[in-house]
């Protein structure tokens, strides 16, 4: 009997101090990881979104493969296939095959730029409709949300251009044929893939995102480079007016970036 | 007068003066017992489906990781042999294949306690014994984790009586398991590499035959850099071919043969091994502490593994109610290797293993003889002097020893407990409740070194690179477990109740600096950052845990588990998963009407239903919308989103259902045990695509179903069991049947490679490739199969036809079987005769395909600098041959086609042992009780249908250039005083 009763003492005694050590709630079983961040926590304030924006302009030189290496690597591709050089055969392998258009046999090749633009471009686009998403939930001054939303916007502009351009025809004269699907919401599970919009829609949709851009990157600082700034912006806006055939835009949007820029156009002799 | 003893039958004899009393062992009364989840239980009336491996099948074996010891002991289990890397573990899979994205690995258990340590830590020695939990009824208990099946291991304890200390020596001897693959020597080779370059010129360039001869003569020439490489020295180049037969001239002499893969293998490595245990106590204390140390070479160079491990098992019953247990276990790892994997330079077993065999290892001179050094020897030949290919810097013995890959790992493990409570009547109601408080703690540190060297090679610009990385992993499982165990007359109940909380945690930290100075291999002289990193991952588990388990009279047996529990994997309203099972054993051979059936000792029948599931899903985070933040733009950080945010993400869940019979006959002279299982995985996380212009591929969802059944069979037989010989032989047999039952409406299949990786109505991993043709015998062109298509896109039957076309045929596959085999097991046999025993272990696996690239490699030659397998030799040479191997061409990627698809089956010796155990008496003179010599051979042989092929290579039938398996000989002695 004595034996039960210390029994009966030491392991109810236990058992209570147990299982108020061991209760446990569910908190502690929202974990996060510490090599990545949440999309939440990041587009609260224009400060924070500055990394988005930056992994955005890192994965634009990012190497993905000898053919595919960022904008760069589509400039040559275009260069290449611009109507003022003619290849007629092969050259050492690099870049030849949009220009000789045998890309049939790829077109399911993820290693290719039949992909790699596409992916590209609406990868970038996908990012930036989520940092578009915050406008006007974002915290900070507003000449920072503006740097951290124009910039936003001009990325959307150059992505929807450039699909255009390499997926659709021109736009003056073809403005009612397919172009490229448009998105302006952020993806979430079960979103659907969109019918290629018109090269008019497309195209009204890259103005009111280059004029946005240009009017909300004015008059605030280029924090990097590598950043686009309000005459970067206003340079593109020049190049889309050219596509378009708007000629005044152009040469005004080009002259005020020029100015905007602070730098002087150099003479070819003072090479 | 009446005499019993333990496990023997009791004789009752007439007293006379002079009494000779042989006991007869009871096989009803010896009744294995088997650690399960969370107990214990009697093999016979288990009611679910688990098997056990003696520790002693393991103590001899010259192995150092517990997993190599599966293989061949129990039915229903898959094991990879894919690395010979000393202290490797192979991956072992249980009843199929139960995911397609989650981990199919199962749960390994030490002590009653998940284990997150290193496997090749635990010394096979201290295991007492392991059971392989196979179906729900088994391992439902462990939840979340179980689903892919349980090893648990349970270590040596202490026992009582005087203490007896044992030491055991093993030295071993390792080479290469398997044969090589066969290549080409090298006059072969030159004729290989001439026709490669005159078919090029004929039908690719379009010149006549006699032309593209001669232009393939003086090609050679250019192609192989010069003289300096030409081993030939009795001919040049321009020679070496005899215009007239177009042949190698058969009295050419090469004045090297440098064989590359011999230069780097260690062969006869080194392996030893010494234990010493201690193990004793009275009926209050016991214990068992146990030392060892493992030395193994590999058989590659500068590879080796080392482990020091001890081992400390306490048990104390400190009163009649209240006993406390502690184990402690410490090892150290160190290990050296080498790092470079797939077909990269540095990768020995890519570059070595398939290296041109005109090419030097020592550099030459004009005539052939070695370039020596300043001090009179010869020097590695790394390319400088215009050895063609794209061996740039390189030279793969030099590599091996100037650059220096390690890790060393501490590895602390702790299982204690208390346990209150007792099954004596002078406790009243609280008779056969006990509360057991249960702790384990698993802690890793890993320290790892990767060194390149400044000389030569990668790194050789920046002047050295030395890495180090620590990775330090601590988890524990603290649980409080309530059992009550009483019996109402013939009614025997035992139930249980508890809560258990599991906690992991991972750090990582890791830098990298290059420009270093030589013979220092630290970060502190170097002068260039190249790298600095760290960062965290946690896992937290909280669970509830009950099981009710019944019998009536021993005959009828009844159990039901149930548990719940939450994983921090999963977001918070879908982080609880509820698993359970029903499992019952009939004991036929109890029953009154089986009394007087005579030649049955044993015969039980069981069947059993639970629901399992699986979190394991290849990320802690799975529903998170996570920003990478490995996107640095300059000195700014930046993150990219890499997944989208799947709130809805939860556990994949496993109904397994499993019948069996159970059996012994004929005085025990014959046992079998039979068993169908068949386990459906249901909501399986499958990426469910989504338009890439959506900027997503898709998103992580449970969607999907596969089906996973089979029958096992394992029969001993005893034929011969006397006083001074015993012999028996066991069979395994297991099939596994796989098919894909339901995946996403958008992609009803999910093609990778030459894998059509699932598609409902199929095995996992079935190939789905251009099925081969032939050769063409005016050109030697490889020739296809192909088909006519239905709007669907679907074949249409009887519409097949050849074609030389290779794109049509590469839209025209067909499905080619899978690695899954029809039927896989082992054979293994015992003999012993007075102190003699021998025992022979054999495995088999029949049926399957698979896929050697590493085979197709060497019939479809890319590089310079790569061989041709011999089956090459085949080739078409000229118009009119008939064969099935291609003319020969060089650096052009032919299709991959079933001719690489070897047939899988594979026999193997896995372990022959052999020894003699002193008798008793002689050796009780010296003080021993117990004195054995034994030899054992491991992996001993390997009989497969390409010489070369590994068939254990993975679970899905593909061949990698990975360090290939060995085997061992070893002689060994156990001492026990």
């Amino acid at each position: 009997m004595k034996n039960m009763k210390s029994f009966i003492k030491y392991s109810v005694f236990s058992l209570v101090a147990l299982l108020a050590f061991a209760s446990c709630d569910g908190e502690k079983l929202e974990l996060n990881p510490t090599s990545s961040m949440s999309g939440a926590s990041l587009m609260e304030n224009a400060n924070s979104a500055l990394v988005p924006l930056n992994g955005l302009y890192r994965s634009m030189y990012t190497y993905q493969n000898s053919e595919s290496f960022g904008p760069v690597s589509f400039n040559f591709m275009n260069d290449a296939m611009a109507e003022d050089m003619v290849m007629g055969a092969g050259g050492s392998g690099w870049f030849e095959w949009d220009v000789l258009y045998r890309f049939k046999n790829y077109y399911t090749s993820t290693g290719e730029r039949c992909y790699t633009i596409w992916n590209m471009h609406y990868t970038w686009i996908s990012n930036v409709n989520y940092i578009l998403a915050a406008e006007e939930t974002m915290q900070g001054e507003k000449t920072d949300v503006n740097y951290v939303m124009g910039q936003a916007y001009a990325i959307r502009a150059y992505s929807y251009f450039m699909l255009a351009q390499n997926f659709a025809r021109t736009l003056v004269g073809h403005e009612n044929e397919p172009c490229v699907p448009i998105y302006t919401e952020p993806t979430v599970p079960g979103t659907e893939g969109q019918p290629r919009s018109t090269n008019a829609e497309v195209y009204a949709q890259i103005d009111k995102d280059i004029n946005k851009a240009c009017e909300l990157l004015k008059g605030t600082t280029q924090k990097h480079i590598s950043h686009i700034s309000y005459a970067a912006a206003l340079g593109l806006k020049a190049r889309i007016a050219l596509v378009e055939n708007n000629w005044q835009t152009a040469k005004d949007a080009a002259h005020e970036a020029i100015s905007a820029s602070g730098k002087k156009i150099l003479h070819t002799s003072d090479f | 007068m009446t005499v019993s003893y333990v496990g023997m039958r009791t004789q009752k004899l007439e007293i006379s003066s002079n009494v000779r009393i042989v006991l007869q062992p009871d096989a009803e009364m010896i009744d294995e017992v088997i650690v399960v989840a969370y107990g214990t239980s009697k093999k016979s009336s288990f009611t679910g489906s688990a098997q056990n491996i003696d520790g002693k099948k393991m103590e001899l074996r010259p192995i150092s990781s517990v997993t190599k010891g599966i293989e061949g002991q129990v039915t229903g289990v898959q094991v990879t042999n894919s690395s010979g890397q000393p202290g490797s573990s192979p991956d072992i899979r249980i009843r199929g294949f139960g995911s397609l994205n989650a981990s199919s690995a199962p749960l390994y258990v030490v002590d009653g306690i998940p284990y997150d340590g290193a496997l090749n830590a635990i010394n096979p020695s201290d295991i007492e014994s392991m059971t392989i939990l196979k179906d729900a009824s088994a391992g439902a208990l462990y939840g979340a984790r179980g689903a892919n099946g349980v090893i648990m291991i349970t270590t040596k304890k202490g026992k009582e009586g005087k203490a007896q200390v044992t030491y055991r020596s093993n030295v071993g001897w390792a080479s290469r398991a398997g044969h090589d693959y066969n290549n080409v020597d090298m006059k072969e080779y030159t004729q290989l590499l001439y026709e490669s370059l005159r078919n090029g010129y004929i039908y690719t360039d379009g010149m006549p035959w006699a032309d593209g001869e001669a232009a393939a003569r003086a090609a050679l020439k250019g192609r192989m850099g010069g003289e300096l490489y030409n081993p030939f020295k009795n001919y040049t180049w321009d020679e070496i071919i005899d215009p007239a037969t177009g042949q190698v001239r058969p009295d050419a002499t090469p004045a090297w043969n440098e064989n590359w893969m011999d230069a780097v293998r260690h062969d006869n490595a080194f392996r030893h091994e010494h234990q010493l245990s201690v193990n004793g106590g009275s009926d209050r204390n016991k214990y068992m502490m146990s030392f060892g140390y493992v030395n193994e070479d590999g058989i590659l160079k500068a590879t080796n593994f080392q482990r020091y491990n001890t081992r400390i098992n306490l048990e104390s019953k400190v009163t009649d109610w209240f006993t406390a247990n502690a184990n402690v276990s410490l090892a150290h790892t160190v290990t050296d290797y080498s790092t470079y994997t797939g077909s990269a330079n540095s990768n020995v077993w890519y570059t070595a293993q398939f290296a041109n065999p005109l090419f030097p290892m020592y550099l030459k001179n004009l005539d052939g003889t070695n370039a020596l050094d300043a001090n009179g020897n010869p020097q590695l030949d790394y390319g400088e002097n215009g050895r063609p290919g794209t061996l740039t810097d390189f030279n793969v013995l030099g590599g091996l020893l100037d650059d220096k890959w390690s890790y060393k790992r501490d590895i602390a493990g702790l299982r204690s407990g208390l346990v209150f409570g007792s099954d004596s009547d002078s406790f009243g109601i609280f008779k056969g409740l006990k509360l057991a408080i249960n702790f384990g703690l698993d802690y890793t540190n890993t320290l790892e070194m990767g060194y390149y060297n400044m000389h030569h090679g990668n790194q050789a610009k920046q002047g050295g690179r030395i890495s180090k990385e620590n990775g330090r992993t601590q988890s524990y499982t603290f649980n409080q477990l309530v059992t009550w165990t009483r019996s109402f007359g013939l009614h025997n109940f035992n139930v249980l109740v508890g809560h258990e909380y599991y906690d992991y945690i991972y750090e990582y930290l890791g830098a990298a600096k290059s420009n270093l100075v030589d013979g220092i291999l630290e970060l502190r002289p170097g002068t260039t950052m190249q790298d600095a990193d760290s960062y965290t991952s946690q896992y937290r588990i909280n669970s509830f845990l009950s099981q009710f388990d019944y019998n009536f009279d021993d005959k009828y047996y009844f159990k039901a588990s149930l548990r719940q529990d939450a994983s921090s994997r999963f977001y918070k309203d879908n982080h609880t998963g509820t698993f359970w099972s029903l499992g019952a054993n009939w004991r036929i051979s109890k029953e009154k009407f089986m009394q007087n059936v005579k030649w049955v000792d044993n015969l039980s029948f069981k069947a059993s239903y639970g629901e399992q599931g699986n979190d394991d899903l290849n990320s802690f985070y799975l529903w998170q919308s996570l920003y990478s933040l490995s996107y640095s733009n300059a000195d700014n950080v930046g993150g990219v989103i890499s997944s989208l945010e799947t709130k809805d993400v939860t556990w994949e869940k496993n109904g397994n259902f499993n019948i069996g019979l159970e059996g012994a006959l004929f005085d025990r002279r014959l046992s079998f045990n039979v068993e169908y299982y068949n386990k459906k995985t249901t909501d399986m996380l499958l990426e469910y695509p989504m338009a890439t212009s959506t900027g997503f591929d898709g998103y992580n969802a449970n969607v999907g179903d596969m089906r996973n059944s089979g029958i096992e069979a394992e029969i001993t037989v005893n034929p011969i069991r006397t006083k001074d010989f015993n012999w028996d032989i066991t069979l395994m047999g297991s099939t596994v049947n796989n098919k894909v039952l339901k995946l996403t409406n958008e992609t009803p299949e999910i093609i990778s490679g030459i894998y059509s990786v699932a598609k409902v109505g199929q095995e996992l991993n079935t190939f789905y490739m251009i099925k081969s043709a032939g050769v063409d015998p005016s050109n030697g062109s490889p020739l296809y199969w192909a088909y006519e298509k239905d709007d669907e896109g679907n074949r249409i039957d009887g519409t097949d036809y050849i074609t030389s076309d290779r794109s049509v045929a590469n839209n025209c596959k067909y499905y080619l079987g899978s690695r899954i085999p029809d039927l896989y097991g082992s054979i293994a046999t015992n003999l012993s005769y007075k102190g003699f025993d021998l025992s022979v272990m054999t495995t088999y696996s029949l049926g399957g395909k698979i896929f050697d690239s590493l085979y197709s490699g060497g019939m479809n030659v890319l590089y310079i600098s790569q061989t041709w397998n011999r089956n090459e030799l085949r080739r078409w040479q000229k118009p009119g041959d008939i064969t099935d191997v291609p003319r020969v061409e060089l650096g052009v990627a032919g299709a991959q086609t079933d001719r690489y698809l070897i047939d899988a089956s594979y026999f193997a010796i896995k372990n022959i042992t052999f020894g003699y155990t002193f008798p008793t008496s002689w050796i009780r003179k010296a003080g021993l009780t117990g004195l054995r010599l034994y030899t054992s051979m491991d992996n001993l042989a390997l009989f497969t249908h390409l010489d070369g092929m590994n068939p254990q290579n993975n679970f899905s039938g593909s061949t990698g250039y990975n360090y290939t398996p060995n085997k061992t000989l070893s002689v060994g002695l156990e001492v026990k005083f």
